[in-house]
This record gives structure tokens, C-alpha cells and sequence, in this order.
């Protein structure tokens, strides 16, 4: 009844386009809705904004702004994780345009004014998603727009604003630097005793600063109105499953190889490290994640709600509880956990670094700073192996890579991942043997142990797609970080790309280590 | 050849190759056989069926596979010379051509009608797309205000 009212033109219209039968005006709408190189659909605002007929189509035509939203925005994660059927192309289409656009002013009045307010109103939520969601077009958009200068901005103000910001402009700025390395010059240090700012090494090398970083809070049944309204305000803030001390860690080594003046002299057998290209299937598992956090956040309000009513409490309307959408899966069940172990499978290079206890040029310098010491990469090969009690093999139908699979492949029975391996840095051959717990979000121990010496080093860390693994190793008395990629063939995650933006202000070594990834490639 | 018969009984006769550019047409003929009879076409003035006749003479060579590929993200309002040109008609014109397309099943002259008009449309306002395409403001006074409002809005939105 509504679809023939609305196909209905105005009777006695002298217009030859409303006079259109509906699949031809339809057609045209759809391709005004394509036809503009903008992001900003102000064609298709300005055509419903003509008369009744028009707006009632372009309001309820949601296949409209689908083509409106895929010729602009990459639409094959949103496909493959089944979030079509009830996607909102219309509000996102707004949505997207409203958040680069607010990066790309806000940006351009910090430049001009030095105001940072608008800083508290960036849609991190939005651009993230765009992020995660990348396979060819969303990675221009969000450069384009200044999104990786208002995540550098967001991370120097962070430290003066409770370091909220940091578990999203942190992951955010560690995949973006792979487009522009020139990121880096701002994470450097104002001490020219040391490479990387403070902030920055404070996570690489202090173990009690994770602390520093807010994670996601869950809220129940806090009595205390206002300890509710903090915990309610921080689990409105938005977090992305990346880890955002992994992805301080990963940018902490891009900052250095980077910026460093002669990597080569500095680093024994130093090799230059690669930079990745995205595509959205990296972030499956980091989406799946999320998702589960919102089903887990969204079933304590259901709880909250019931507790607040059987009080009388309730103060507002709860929000409508979601639905798992992948229900049928086992997602999000105790039975099923997230798990993305299985890429620990393969050959890896990568560097730890440290400070070294014994630097007595540290006390000659004014802030007794300490340099960041490297032994040169390491490579290994790591290989699954069962548990104690699990059959060889038990989970492998649960790793098929079929797309159609989703989210059944990133899926297993058993929360833990034992893994072996074998390698060599530059003190000598050793062994490794670690496990992935899946009940932390893919948390990594390992112990590597030198085959000469017998010693042993203990490792934690997590995946940080596509750029590998990071994570710390040793501890408070003597440690730091480490980050390993991937190294094999031409399918391996670890392409090596040259960064989008080249040039201005990069950093010599920067542009060697850009120059010899390419020759790498080639 | 094949003869075709305009609404207003003027007999075209077109190489079969040509006609069959129309889907109407290469099923009519498919339906009915060898004949000799015109195949009228009572939606189509022989003004524009000559017009049609023209584009699928130009486009005869064109490969089937080229026209039924529309793809949905890359449905661009680049037009080709020839076909530019040959949209330069006035409005009415213009309108009969997309409904002859329409009804003859002619997508790709479908298409190009449609890109047309969506390129008049582009970067005008809503008074301007009004008065170009004579639609009458229906709005309430009070949708009307509403309307405006809400619409600068958000193009301020956008742009702030």
C-alpha cells in the first residue's frame, strides 16, 4: 500500500520527470546517487528537498543509498559478516561524510586557530569502522580527510585528558602509518638523548603503564548513582578490539626505524621493516571481538534494567537489546571462542629491543635517559602443536578460510593454542614453546630458550593484523618490546607497500627503509 | 530488414541486426517469425523512433555483453561523444527518448537517457531543479519551513 502511494506521481504534474514510470525515475534517482565524486550526497538532499513525491522515494528507497554508499565505501566486509540485511545505508552514508568532515575541519582549524575542542567530538566509532572495513577506497577517504593527523593530535592531547582517546587513536595511527610513515615525526622525543617521545617508551618499556591505557568497563548493578554514571559514560565510550598497548608498541618501532639517523650503524644486520597493506578480512576477528563486547555489554544492561525495575529505579528507558546474529554459530556461547591462533603457523622475523642497565653515558645526560638498545632481528618458524589432552588436528575444520564460513572459521571448541618453534638472532640458535588463550582476546606467552646458554626469556604479546605480532618481553628489572611479521610468499599478509604519502619531512632512514622495502618487493 | 510502424503510422525499415538493439522487438520477432508485416509500435511517434533508430544504427557493432554490464559501483554519468551529442534534443525530446528506450527495452540508450538527466540535475539546488524540470513545490507550509530547516541543517552539518 505505502510502495503504491509512493510510486503514485501527483496527479496533473506537467513535470516530464515526474511523469517518469517509477523504474525510470527510480533508475535515475540511483544514478544521482552515483553520479557525484563527492562523499556528500547533496544531490540526492537537494532532489528531495524539491517535492513530496521526490522526498518520498529518495526517504524509502534504501537501494538508493546502497549505490550511493558502495560506489563511495568498500562493502565487502559488511557483506561477508552478514551485516546487509539490516544495514542503514541512508544514516551511514550521512554518518561517514559527517565524521571525515569533522576531521578534515577540525584539522584545518587546529592549524589555523589551535582550537582542539572538536577534538571531544570526533566519530571514532564511524572512522574506525571505515578503517576495519577497507579493501580499496575507505583508506583515501580517511587520508584525504586528515583522520590520521586528528589521531596524532587526539594521542598528544591524550596524556592531559586521562588518555581516553588512546584505545582508539592509538590502533588507529598503527595501521595508518603504514600510509604514511611520515606519522612518525610525531611520536618522536623533544630530548634529542632520546628517539621516542616519552609517552611512548613508557609503554614499551614500562610494565605498570598499561595502566594507563582505559579498557572497556562493564557496569551491573552499581548502588552509587554517580560511580553508575561513570561506569555508564565509559562503557559508551567506543573501543576497538585492536589493542591499543600492542598497537603503541608496533608504532613505537615504526617511530624508531623511521626517524633513527643511520638504522644500519645502530642495529647489527639491521633489516628494514616492511609496511602493510589492509584489507578488511585482517580485521574479522578484531570485529568478531567487538561485536561480542557489545553483546556482553548490551545483556548486563537487560540485567541492570530487570534489577532497576524490581527497585523501582529506573531512571531512563534501557537501551533495546541486540541480537546475535550469528546465534546459530555457537558465537558468542561458552562453547565457541574467538580465535585468530591459528595464523601463529610460519615464518617470522622481527626485533626486541631493550635498555640497557649498564649504559653509564645515561648518567652523564641531563635526564639520565637510557637508549633503546637492539641485537639485530631474529627469525623464527613457529608451528601448532595439540594440547596435552586435545587429538592432533581436533579444530582444524574451524580454520577453513571460506568466506561463506563466517563467522564458523574464526570460531573454536577449545580456548587455547599451543605452539612450538625454532630460530636464531644474533646471540645464537633457540627454541620456543608457547600457548594462545583465546578467554583473554588471543593473549601470547612464550618462552624462548637459547639452545648454547640454556637461557630462557619469557615473551607475551598479541596479534596486531596485518602487522604480526607484538607484544613484551623479560621483565620490570630487565626487558622491552618486541614486534615479528610475517615473512613469506606473495600471499602472506606482509606485503611490503611503499607509503601513500612520500616526501616532505620523512626522515633519511625512513626513506631508505621505504626505498628497500619496494626493492624488496620487486 | 524489418519494417516498424511509428504510433502516428509512419513505416521505418531497418536492417534486422539494428532492430534487434530493442529486446521488445527481438522477441516480437522471435514470437512471430519470418514476416513480412511491420511490427507496429503504438508508444513510439515516428519522431522519435527515428531517433532510436539512429542510435542503434551507431551502436550496431556495440558487443550485447557491453551493454548488460551494469555494474552497480562503477555507474559513472560519463557519457561518449557521439552519445552527448546525440542527447542534445530539448527536454521533451529528451523524455520521450528515455520512455522509447524504456518501453522498446533498450538498456544501454536507457542508461544514457537516465545519465542525462541525472547530469542536469547535479550540483543544483532544490528551487533550481524545480524550475528545470517545472515541479510544483508540494509541500506543506509548515513541512515546507520544517523541510528547509532541517535540510540546511544538515548540509551546514556537513560542511562545518
Amino acid at each position: 500500500m505505502l510502495q503504491a502511494q509512493l510510486t503514485q506521481p501527483p496527479i496533473h504534474t506537467s513535470s516530464p520527470l515526474l511523469s517518469l514510470p517509477y523504474e525510470v525515475l527510480l533508475d535515475i534517482l540511483q544514478t544521482v546517487a552515483t553520479a557525484t565524486s563527492s562523499l556528500c550526497p547533496e544531490d540526492l538532499l537537494n532532489l528531495s528537498g524539491t517535492c513530496r513525491h521526490l522526498y518520498s522515494i529518495i526517504q524509502t528507497q534504501s537501494s538508493i543509498w546502497k549505490l550511493a554508499f558502495s560506489t563511495k565505501y568498500d562493502t565487502g566486509a559488511i557483506y561477508r559478516r552478514q551485516l546487509h540485511t539490516d544495514y542503514n545505508w541512508q544514516a551511514n552514508v550521512k554518518r561517514r561524510y559527517r565524521a571525515l568532515s569533522h576531521c578534515a575541519y577540525g584539522v584545518q582549524a587546529c592549524t589555523s586557530t589551535g582550537k582542539v575542542a572538536w577534538l571531544n567530538h570526533v566519530d571514532w566509532q564511524c572512522l574506525w569502522d571505515m578503517i576495519s572495513e577497507h579493501d580499496d577506497m575507505n583508506i583515501t577517504h580517511i587520508l584525504n580527510h586528515e583522520v590520521h593527523k586528528a589521531a596524532i593530535a587526539s594521542f598528544r592531547l591524550g596524556r592531559f585528558h586521562d588518555r581516553d582517546t588512546y584505545p582508539v587513536c592509538l590502533p588507529i595511527l598503527s595501521v595508518l602509518v603504514n600510509y604514511d610513515f611520515t606519522l612518525t615525526r610525531f611520536l618522536t622525543s623533544e630530548q634529542p638523548s632520546q628517539l621516542v617521545s616519552p609517552e611512548l617508551s613508557q609503554f614499551a618499556y614500562d610494565f605498570e603503564a598499561d595502566a594507563l591505557i582505559p579498557g572497556p568497563s562493564y557496569s551491573l548493578s552499581e548502588t552509587d548513582p554517580a560511580e553508575m554514571d561513570r561506569l555508564k559514560l565509559a562503557s559508551s565510550r567506543f573501543y576497538p578490539a585492536q589493542d591499543a598497548l600492542t598497537s603503541a608498541l608496533h608504532l613505537f618501532f615504526v617511530t624508531i626505524f623511521a626517524q633513527h639517523p643511520d638504522p644500519y650503524d645502530a642495529i647489527p644486520g639491521c633489516i628494514p621493516i616492511p609496511l602493510f597493506q589492509l584489507s578488511s578480512n585482517m580485521f574479522d576477528v578484531e570485529f568478531l571481538r567487538r561485536y561480542e563486547r557489545e553483546l556482553f555489554q548490551a545483556s548486563l544492561d537487560e540485567s541492570r534494567s530487570g534489577w532497576e525495575q524490581r527497585h523501582q529505579q529506573q531512571r531512563e528507558r534501557s537501551a533495546p537489546a541486540i541480537t546475535n546474529r550469528y546465534e546459530s554459530s555457537g558465537f558468542a556461547s561458552k562453547e565457541r571462542y574467538i580465535s585468530d591462533a591459528y595464523l601463529v603457523e610460519g615464518e617470522w622475523m622481527g626485533y626486541y629491543s631493550f635498555l640497557d642497565p649498564d649504559d653509564s653515558l645515561a648518567s652523564d645526560r641531563s635526564n639520565g635517559r637510557r637508549e633503546d638498545w637492539f641485537d639485530g632481528p631474529m627469525r623464527l618458524t613457529l608451528r601448532r602443536v595439540p594440547l596435552d589432552d586435545e587429538a592432533p588436528d581436533s579444530d582444524q575444520a574451524t580454520y577453513s578460510m571460506a568466506t561463506s564460513d563466517f563467522p564458523s572459521q574464526h570460531l573454536r571448541s577449545s580456548p587455547l593454542t599451543r605452539f612450538e618453534g625454532h630460530g636464531s638472532d644474533n646471540l645464537g640458535a633457540f627454541t620456543i614453546t608457547g600457548l594462545v588463550d583465546d578467554t583473554e582476546c588471543g593473549q601470547m606467552t612464550w618462552e624462548k630458550t637459547y639452545v648454547d646458554s640454556a637461557e630462557t626469556w619469557e615473551y607475551s604479546g598479541r596479534f596486531i593484523l596485518p602487522m604480526g605480532l607484538c607484544g613484551r618481553w623479560g621483565d620490570e628489572e630487565y626487558g622491552g618490546p618486541w614486534w615479528m611479521w610475517r615473512v613469506e610468499d606473495g600471499t602472506s599478509q606482509a606485503d611490503v607497500v611503499q607509503p601513500l604519502v612520500a616526501g616532505g619531512g620523512i626522515a633519511g632512514a625512513a626513506a631508505a627503509v621505504a626505498k628497500a622495502t619496494a626493492e624488496a618487493k620487486l | 530488414m524489418v519494417q516498424l510502424l511509428s504510433s502516428d503510422n509512419e513505416t521505418f525499415t531497418v536492417d534486422k541486426q539494428v532492430a534487434e538493439r530493442s529486446i521488445l522487438i527481438k522477441n516480437m520477432l522471435e514470437d512471430v517469425g519470418e514476416s513480412d508485416a511491420p511490427i507496429p509500435l503504438p508508444n513510439v511517434t515516428a519522431k522519435i523512433l527515428k531517433k532510436v533508430i539512429d542510435w542503434c544504427e551507431h551502436h550496431r557493432g556495440d558487443p550485447v555483453s557491453q551493454q548488460e554490464e551494469i555494474n552497480d559501483r562503477k555507474r559513472l554519468t560519463e557519457i561518449d561523444e557521439w552519445d552527448q551529442k546525440f542527447m542534445e534534443v530539448d527536454q521533451e525530446t529528451l523524455f520521450e527518448i528515455i520512455l522509447a528506450a524504456n518501453y522498446l527495452d533498450i538498456k544501454p540508450l536507457l542508461d544514457i537517457g537516465c545519465k542525462t538527466v541525472a547530469n542536469m540535475i547535479k550540483g543544483k539546488s532544490p528551487e533550481e531543479i524545480r524550475r528545470t524540470f517545472n515541479i510544483v513545490n508540494d509541500f506543506t507550509p509548515e513541512v515546507r519551513q520544517f523541510g528547509i530547516i532541517s535540510h540546511c541543517y544538515f548540509l551546514a552539518m556537513l560542511s562545518t
